[in-house]
Order: C-alpha cells, then sequence, then structure tokens
C-alpha cells in the first residue's frame, strides 16, 4: 500500500467513516477478498482491494433529487456497497429551489389529459429538439414517479377528493403539474433524502469532485478532494453515476441557481473524454428579481400574475395573445428582453426590469398559494407583492445541455461504468427548451434509471484498476501545490464575474455571429488568465477558496462548450435566439450539438434528433 | 462613511480565534451578501457555506451576537437595527463541531436523523402504483413540520443538547419524527414516537430557543409536545417525563396552579424525593419564596382553586374526551 493511499483513508475522521461507510472493515485487514468478487456484501462496502483504496460497487456524486433517488435505487438492487458523495451537506441542491412542481399524467376519472398529450408538450416545448423515445419513455416514467414518491411521503397537496392536486404550467395542455404548495421541489428533495436515510444510503459529506478516472476506456471511479483535511482521495467505483446538477452559474452574476451549480460533473466527464451536448441550450428563466436573479416561480403566473411594462400594459398581448403570460419560458424571456430593449422597460442597462403584478388575486391567495414567493420579494426588493408589484428580469435558470447520455433507459453514457441522472444529463429529453414541471420530472425519473441501470452494471463488473486513479490523484496534489503557492495574479473571483458578463453580453437572451465570436475570444483569455490567477490560500483545512477555484476552472471550460456550439447553430431554436438566423431551421440545424475536448482544443460534432411521432412544425402558442 | 465591523469567530482546524474585518455599510446587503464581501474583497481564507441565497437551502445558519439566523435570509439593516449597534459577532451555529470559520461538521447529524426513522412506512392501502390518498386537512396537519431546511438554527440555542447531548437529539429531528407521526398516510406513526420516547423525547427543557430562531416559523417544541401526548395516549404513562406531565395536569385540574412542592415527589416518586431530591423545595424555603407553614399546607391541602377553575376544567376534561 502506498504511503498516499494509507494517509487517505485514514484521513476520513472516525465519525465521517462511520457515518459513510458503517462498518467497514479499515482498510488493510479486511477489504481484499472483495476486489475480485462483483457484488460485495452491502455491509463490508466501502475500502477495499489489496492496496487499501476506498471502493464502492455504486458511486453517486451528487446529493439533489436525482442522486438521492439514483441511490434509493442502487441500494434495493441489494448486495451493493452504494455511497453518495457530496461536496455539501445532501438537500442543498438545486432541486430545493423548484417550486411550481412536477408533471405527470395521472388520469383522474372525467380528465381528458394523456401521456401523448405530456409528450407532444414536451417535444413542442423543447422546439423539436428533444429525442422523442426518450421523452415518450419520460412521461410514463414521470406518471409513475409522482405516485411512487406520494406513497413514499412527499408531501404533495391535496384536491378536495383527497387526490394529489396539480395546477396549470406554461406551454401545458392541461393541468398536469402536481404540486405542494410552492415548495414542489423542496418537498421532493428532502422526502427523497428522508427516504434515503431510512433506507441505509451511506453518504461522504464534503468531498469535492475532481475527475472521473478512466481505465483502458472503461471508467474505473472518481478522484475527489477530502474539503475537511486537503487530501486528494481517489476512490474505486464498479460503476459511477454523475447526479451533479446543471452548469447555469456560467453566468454568475444573473441566474436563479444555486452558488454549487457549476457543472463539476459535466466538466470531469468532458475531461474524461465525453461529449457536452447541447451545451448552448440554456434555459433563460423570464422572471428572476431584479437585483441579482433570484426566480420568482411560474406559479406566480400560473396562479394569474400579469405581466406589465411601464406603460401599465399586460404586454404578453403582443408576443402570445393566445396563452398571455401563461406561454412558455423562452417566449416570455423574449418579450420581456424585448419590451426593456424598446423603452417599454424601467431603468436601464443590466439593472432594467418590468414588473410582476399578483394584487388582483387577494392578499387570501398570495400568502396561502405563493407565500415562497412574497418572501423572495420582501427579501431582495423590500417589496410585499400583496401590496405592489415586483420588479423582475430574465435570469439564466436551466441546463437543458449536459453529459452526453446513450442510453435513456439506463442513462448509461458512452463509457461503460458511467451514468448520468438529473441536471448533468442529457438523454435529449428537454431538447431545446424545458417546460415548467418536466425538471423536478426529469430529475425523478432519470435518478431512479440511472440508479437500476448502474445497479445492474455493477452486478456483473469487476473491480476497476487504480493505475489512472493514482495518477490523476498525482496530478491534482501537484496542482494544489502549484495553484495555492503563487504569490501573486489576477484575482479569479474577477474571472468569474468577467466570464458572466462576457456570457451575458454575447450569449444571452439574444445572440449574434458578432457578439458570439467577441465572447469566444474573450473566454479564451479569461481561461488564460484563470491559470496564473492567485488562489490567495493555501490551507489544506475546508479551502473553500482552491474550492471555488476549481469551479471556476470548470465554469470557463463548459461556457467555452456552450459559445462554441452556439456560434455554430445559426438559427433560432427554443432557448437559442439567433438575431441575425432568427428562423429554426430545421434542414440543417435538426441535431444535437456535441463538444469533445481534444488536448486543448474543444471540437465539435452532430447526432441528428430522434424523431418518432411528431414531426416537427412551427411552434407558436 | 458609515462602517461596520464584523468581528468573526474563525477556526483553522487547530486554531481559534476572532477576527474584525470592516466594510462600508450599504442598506442593500444581506448578512450573507457581507460576508462574500469580506471573503471576495479582503480574506480568501474566510470560510462559511452558501447555496441558494433565498432561505430554502439551508447552507448557511450563523449565529449573529449569538443567535442563529440564515444569513441570506437576514438584511444587515435587521440586525444593526436589533442590536443597536454597528458592531456584529458572527460565529459559527451552536452545538456543532465547527470544521473551520463559520462551517460545521453535518455527518454526525445526518447519522441522528436516521433515527426519527424517516422516510414513510404508508398504509396498507396504499401502494406505489397508484399513491395515497390524504385529505387537504390532513396535508395542513403536516405542512409546517415539512417546511424544515435542515438549516441548524434550532440547535444552536438548544439548551439541552448544550447541557447533554448524549441523551437528546436536535429539535429538527423531532420535528421530523413528528412529520411522519402525524400523516394520516403513515401505517404506524407510533413507530417514529416510539424511537424518540427512546432518544430523549421527554427530556425537552421547554426553553422555546428552538421555537424563536426557526427560520421558517416551525415549532419543534411543539412537535416534541405533540408525539409526547400521542405516546401518552397509547398508554405509554411510565417513566418521569410521563408523570411530571400528569403532575402538571393534576395541578391544574384540581386548583388551576402549580403545586411546586407536590410536584417533585409526583414526578420523581416520594422515596427518591424523600431521599435528597427535594431540593427544589428546600431552596424555595431557603430563600423566603415558601414558608414551612405554607409548604406543609401545600403538601397536604393543595393550593386553593383559582376563580374561574370550572371553566379551566371543561378545556381539560374537553380535550381529553374528545379523543
Amino acid at each position: 500500500m502506498s504511503e498516499d493511499n494509507k494517509d487517505d483513508t485514514s484521513s476520513l475522521s472516525r465519525r465521517t467513516f462511520i457515518g459513510a461507510c458503517a462498518a467497514l472493515p479499515l482498510a488493510d485487514t479486511l477489504g481484499s477478498a472483495q476486489a475480485a468478487a462483483p457484488a460485495s456484501d452491502a455491509a463490508t462496502g466501502g475500502p477495499s482491494g489489496s492496496s487499501g483504496m476506498m471502493s464502492f460497487d455504486v458511486l453517486i456524486v451528487g446529493s439533489g433529487g436525482s442522486g438521492l433517488r439514483a441511490a434509493v435505487y442502487a441500494m434495493r438492487a441489494g448486495n451493493l456497497s452504494v455511497a453518495v458523495v457530496s461536496k455539501t451537506m445532501p438537500t442543498r441542491a438545486a432541486t430545493c429551489m423548484a417550486e411550481g412542481g412536477i408533471n405527470g399524467v395521472i388520469n383522474y376519472p372525467g380528465q381528458k389529459d394523456s401521456l401523448d398529450s405530456h409528450a407532444f408538450d414536451t417535444v413542442k416545448g423543447a422546439d423539436y429538439l428533444g429525442d422523442q423515445d426518450a421523452i415518450d419513455y419520460f412521461v410514463e416514467k414521470a406518471s409513475e414517479a409522482v405516485r411512487e414518491t406520494d406513497f413514499w411521503g412527499t408531501p404533495y397537496s391535496r384536491a378536495k377528493d383527497g387526490r394529489v392536486d396539480q395546477r396549470f404550467m406554461a406551454g401545458h395542455q392541461f393541468p398536469r403539474t402536481n404540486y405542494s404548495a410552492d415548495k414542489t421541489g423542496h418537498a421532493l428533495l428532502h422526502s427523497n433524502f428522508d427516504y434515503a436515510l431510512g433506507s441505509g444510503v451511506k453518504f461522504l459529506l464534503d468531498y469535492q469532485l475532481l475527475d472521473v478516472a478512466v481505465d483502458d476506456g472503461i471508467c474505473s471511479g472518481i478522484v475527489m478532494r477530502n474539503l475537511r483535511t486537503g487530501e486528494i482521495v481517489p476512490v474505486r467505483a464498479r460503476a459511477v453515476i454523475l447526479a451533479t446538477g446543471g452548469y447555469t452559474r456560467i453566468f454568475w452574476t444573473r441566474t436563479s441557481t444555486p452558488y454549487i451549480s457549476t457543472g463539476d460533473g459535466t466538466a470531469a466527464a468532458l475531461r474524461a473524454g465525453l461529449p457536452f451536448k447541447d451545451p448552448e441550450m440554456i434555459q433563460f428563466h423570464p422572471t428572476g428579481v431584479a437585483h441579482g436573479g433570484v426566480l420568482i416561480t411560474e406559479a406566480a403566473r400560473g396562479e394569474g400574475g400579469y405581466l406589465l411594462n411601464n406603460k401599465g400594459e399586460r404586454f404578453m398581448q403582443r408576443y402570445a395573445p393566445g396563452k398571455m403570460e401563461l406561454a412558455p419560458r423562452d417566449i416570455t424571456a423574449r418579450a420581456i428582453e424585448t419590451e426593456i430593449a424598446e423603452g417599454r422597460g424601467f431603468g436601464e442597462g443590466m439593472t432594467a426590469y418590468v414588473l410582476i403584478d399578483l394584487r388582483h388575486l387577494g392578499r387570501e391567495k398570495i400568502i396561502e398559494r405563493l407565500p415562497q414567493i412574497r418572501h423572495v420579494g420582501l427579501l431582495f426588493e423590500n417589496v410585499d407583492l400583496v401590496d405592489q408589484p415586483l420588479p423582475i428580469r430574465s435570469t439564466a435558470h436551466y441546463s437543458m445541455g449536459g453529459i452526453d447520455v446513450r442510453d435513456f433507459r439506463t442513462m448509461a453514457t458512452a463509457m461503460p461504468g458511467l451514468f448520468a441522472a438529473g441536471e448533468c444529463g442529457c438523454e435529449s429529453i428537454h431538447g431545446a427548451n424545458r417546460l415548467g414541471g418536466n425538471s423536478l420530472a426529469a430529475a425523478m425519473v432519470t435518478g431512479k434509471e440511472a440508479g437500476i441501470g448502474a445497479a445492474a452494471y455493477a452486478a456483473k463488473a469487476s473491480m476497476p484498476g487504480e493505475g489512472a486513479l493514482l495518477r490523476i490523484a498525482e496530478q491534482w496534489r501537484e496542482r494544489f501545490r502549484e495553484a495555492t503557492g503563487r504569490a501573486s495574479g489576477p484575482s479569479f473571483v474577477e474571472i468569474r464575474d468577467r466570464m458572466a458578463q462576457v456570457l451575458w453580453d454575447g450569449m444571452g437572451i439574444y445572440r449574434t455571429e458578432k457578439g458570439l465570436t467577441a465572447a469566444s475570444d474573450a473566454l479564451r483569455d479569461l481561461q488564460k488568465e484563470y491559470h496564473v490567477a492567485k488562489i490567495g490560500n493555501a490551507s489544506l483545512v475546508y479551502n473553500t477558496a482552491f474550492t471555488h477555484y476549481v469551479e471556476v476552472g470548470n465554469m470557463l471550460s463548459l461556457a467555452r462548450c456552450a459559445v462554441l456550439s452556439a456560434l455554430n447553430r445559426r438559427e433560432s431554436r427554443g432557448a437559442h435566439t439567433r438575431v441575425d438566423f432568427p428562423q429554426r431551421n430545421d434542414k440543417d440545424f435538426l441535431h444535437h450539438n456535441l463538444v469533445s475536448l481534444k488536448g486543448d482544443d474543444y471540437v465539435l460534432d452532430q447526432r441528428p434528433v430522434t424523431i418518432v411521432r411528431f414531426k416537427p412544425e412551427e411552434r407558436t402558442y | 462613511m458609515r462602517t461596520i465591523t464584523f468581528d468573526i469567530d474563525r477556526f483553522d482546524g487547530t486554531r481559534s480565534w476572532t477576527q474584525s474585518y470592516s466594510f462600508e455599510y450599504d442598506p442593500a446587503l444581506t448578512v450573507l451578501a457581507s460576508l462574500i464581501l469580506l471573503k471576495e474583497k479582503q480574506d480568501p481564507t474566510l470560510n462559511f457555506t452558501a447555496s441558494c441565497r433565498s432561505a430554502i437551502c439551508g447552507s448557511c445558519a450563523v449565529r449573529v451576537n449569538g443567535n442563529a439566523v440564515l444569513a441570506c435570509d437576514t438584511r444587515l439593516d435587521t440586525v444593526l437595527t436589533q442590536w443597536q449597534s454597528d458592531t456584529l459577532r458572527i460565529s459559527p451555529i451552536g452545538n456543532f463541531h465547527v470544521l473551520s470559520d463559520l462551517v460545521v461538521d453535518w455527518s454526525e447529524k445526518v447519522e441522528r436523523l436516521r433515527t426519527a426513522k424517516p422516510g414513510l412506512k404508508a398504509k396498507a392501502e396504499f401502494n406505489a402504483e397508484t399513491g395515497c390518498r390524504q385529505s387537504p386537512a390532513e396535508f395542513a396537519l403536516i405542512q409546517k413540520q415539512w417546511d424544515c431546511i435542515l438549516c441548524g438554527s434550532c440547535a444552536s440555542e438548544c439548551n439541552k443538547l448544550t447541557d447533554n447531548d448524549r441523551d437528546f437529539l436536535e429539535p429538527f429531528v423531532f420535528t421530523h419524527a413528528n412529520r411522519y407521526a402525524q400523516d394520516s398516510r403513515s401505517a404506524d406513526g407510533l413507530l417514529h414516537v416510539k424511537e424518540m420516547v427512546k432518544q430523549g423525547l421527554w427530556k425537552c427543557l421547554h426553553c422555546m430557543e428552538c421555537v424563536t430562531k426557526c427560520p421558517k416559523q416551525i415549532a419543534p417544541a411543539a412537535d416534541i409536545a405533540a408525539m409526547r401526548a400521542m405516546a401518552f395516549a397509547a398508554g405509554n404513562t411510565e417513566g418521569k417525563g410521563p408523570r411530571h406531565a400528569e403532575a402538571f395536569r393534576t395541578d391544574l385540574e384540581n386548583s388551576g396552579r402549580l403545586n411546586e412542592v407536590r410536584l417533585v415527589p409526583r414526578t420523581e416518586g416520594l422515596v427518591d424525593a424523600a431521599t435528597g431530591r427535594m431540593g427544589f423545595t428546600l431552596r424555595m424555603l431557603k430563600h423566603g419564596k415558601l414558608s414551612t407553614r405554607e409548604a406543609v399546607e401545600l403538601f397536604v391541602t393543595d393550593n386553593k382553586p383559582i376563580e374561574g377553575i370550572e371553566g379551566l376544567r371543561k378545556i381539560i376534561r374537553y380535550r381529553r374526551d374528545a379523543k
């Protein structure tokens, strides 16, 4: 056993160790029997193998909705050691911020809704960039997921007859969004966490994913950093599920997503050789508070809120007269930006805004059904929606793109042993634009399928080799020493904020060849600066500065992929609006963009979209 | 220029110290935005955790002048006004092991959460294929408890945990247990209650710090009370906790006031009380809060009933017989 490995294992505090690996043998005592045997006894999961390197049958990275659900289903396979690693305490994930609801057709008596209708709305919402076989599978599983989570304990709001209540969300023909007040994501995340706790899932908290290791084309595990001790820890796994969420934080200063949504898993997969699919497809939510971009959920419009310009007009009349405020997000976001651009907003430049008005709903309804929205308004704008309309503007919200998933039934990628679930994966269900309520549904569905898929794979796979893990771990140790040792250099925090500005200007709601080219050049320069930036903290103990430095590096890389794809998609589709190519062009662009990393170069490839039943037609509402 | 000072309790894994940081007052700042400002403009070694910045992820609870708040959810102006001072002390939440500066260890707490037996074990009439049924009123009974964001604020100033955390749990664990105990979908709500009885359900000191500190206005103390009532109703009346509660109820029904002299023997049992646990009564005697004659009288004849005792008895009977 190498000194490094011995340190890695002993670096776990006793509590972490017990908490995370319950009843593990200490590395060098038992482990070896496990190395060869697939499907080791769950009770002895953890450090195994002759070298004492920490090992698991199924390792899940990320503890949001999809990661927790994957963990439960991997556990259910039985007889496998399963662990969830996370750079935070579980439940800090973006899932908790989803408010409106989870889509799933339930077919209550007297309803006209159908799976076909949900599938069609999703396909159309995706502006035909979604893969229709994946979507058909998704809507069926989404319906099941709602009932199953109800059975697991998710506290859903109820209709009078006791069934799960449903509401309308934009872009849907029927009310099929099941909800828990305006905290549906929170309710789902915590009920899944509870269920995972009850199922005996092990958690390794305060570990940052650094890289995915590949041995002979097979995923052999991950290299992570123990935030508490600073140690770089290689972990072997028969199967790894990346459930690390989206990368929308690339718009750092104008996004609704949590600080931790930095695309760590997507960036690691990219470095491991996997393509990043449709990275240019980033959804802008039309309604974030004017200061900072925290979300005012679609439920505000779903419950009947008005969008008003500086003339007091409900301006959606001009853009979607049929749906008004219930038009899909991309259309509403563009409408708001157009109103501002044409001088019908309030304020100027980056601080301009329009208003959302709920006053006509009445005090009682606002307090009862939209408490979270009211709270956010009070906190960030000091505005009580009961008495006043709230300043809002578009905000970067969701990553439709992600790690290229090749099998939507198992969430397997092209690399054996590596799976992706939730927002970090791209199947593709959401295509060029995700519908409200489909993100929680996708988290629940893809998490479950990944858990089942990875467990089935792990049961048959042998424990992979340690070579790549040891090599990558050593590289990261050196990187930490070098990076934290820099005595001077530009501030990486400023690099991050400049990246956000560059992207908002060049790759925001409206995009042009010129703007994207400028963004591309600027990102290249920022990346150069990044590599010599000063961190200013060389501590090993919970060095959040270095944690964030790694995140910024990931985001710069992902942003370059997004700009490259956006430049080459010379059409407008869904969330991607090219002012210079305002029409959708199915002849040339009905395909997914796939960006891979070859050395230091970003290389673009394409794959056709899967069309099953719904022929592309013009998307109007 | 108005200057604000944060005295931040720091810890680097081995060394503890308090460091002062000053920054320019800005009415638009929250406590979290202030911390971010300090980290990004002044000191990259300052550590804290934050994620959603909209009071729903629970990452950023810290103590301001010894009281837990969610940093993202607290406007700087609010605490400056509350404390009438431009200098605030910022510390990690209490009753947690500190990892670094304002960062605390959650892994131990995650394990303690498991004792609540979280996760719904639904009634036999329900299944995963069709889900459950629950009336809006039944949903309303558990809705508040589900607002818990696991920020740790309720545990921060919990006096019982500070005194001894080996025979008691963080208030949020009790809230978690109670949300399954009260859920109409649960096959056996008592399952969670019984676990909590083992884990110190009767040891809450009723200091109400958890209720005061919860940023989501949950009342873990009320969850504890609700589970005590469930345990009692199910016949779990043995032990000092239930006897103490029963002694309170008896006093209220008898006279409408607490009889401090009888309370101790009733709770502890006459023998325990006589062999040295009469401290409370003795201290009252010593400090002149009670004369010997009063003590004897209280023990023998009890308090004189308060005015309107009949109404109070009616309320008690109503609650008791409503079941």
